[in-house]
């Protein structure tokens, strides 16, 4: 495991690869590509 | 999360887009997406790598979860804004929109700045033209 470092603003933010709701993966890179992306983070379901 | 999706459209506006991240398994997730009629997917960070690794995990909380916080991530994964939020308000999708509004407003002529509101304005119609009658199911 990596050492946690929040990505600053400026800096390269770690690639991730990560199933969404239905299972398609889904990589930062790849949605990143497309424009900008706004990540959204969040507690879950409540 | 609602307040991202009334604010859907007009981040796609921006060329932007949006996807909402948690430790909740997919099928946990879906149910959560349908509920609120997301239009964005949920990444589901069910082992908790990456919220671990950008520093966002809070471990206390329900078996350990996300902070609330908001990344705009370039097209070279270079971070242009993040917000930490320690409580479960996060900054709100306006503020969002409006800083990926900023950088297209900054390249052109500079006469553009002195009428920023108005140029708000004229987007504002636009998006709601066409935006403004989509279901959020589309």
């Amino acid at each position: 495991m990596l050492n946690p470092k929040l990505p600053n603003t400026g800096e390269i933010a770690p690639d991730f690869e990560l199933p969404d709701s239905i299972g398609t993966l889904r990589r930062l890179t790849d949605l990143a590509s497309q424009g900008p992306v706004v990540l959204v983070f969040f507690r879950g379901h409540w | 999360m609602a307040d991202y999706r009334e604010h859907y459209g007009e981040i796609r506006a921006t060329g932007a887009n949006i996807a909402a991240i948690s430790v909740d398994p997919p099928r946990k997730s879906e149910a959560v997406r349908q509920e609120l009629h997301l239009p964005f997917p949920i990444l589901c960070d069910t082992e908790r790598r990456v919220v671990q690794q950008w520093d966002i995990y809070n471990a206390k909380e329900k078996g350990g979860i996300a902070r609330p916080s908001v990344f705009i991530v370039d097209r070279d994964r270079r971070v242009r804004y993040h917000s930490i939020d320690t409580t479960s308000v996060r900054v709100p999708a306006s503020e969002i929109v409006r800083i990926l509004q900023t950088k297209e407003e900054a390249r052109p002529a500079r006469r553009k700045l002195y009428f920023p509101r108005l140029a708000d304005f004229i987007r504002a119609i636009r998006n709601a033209a066409r935006f403004g009658v989509r279901s959020p199911h589309a």
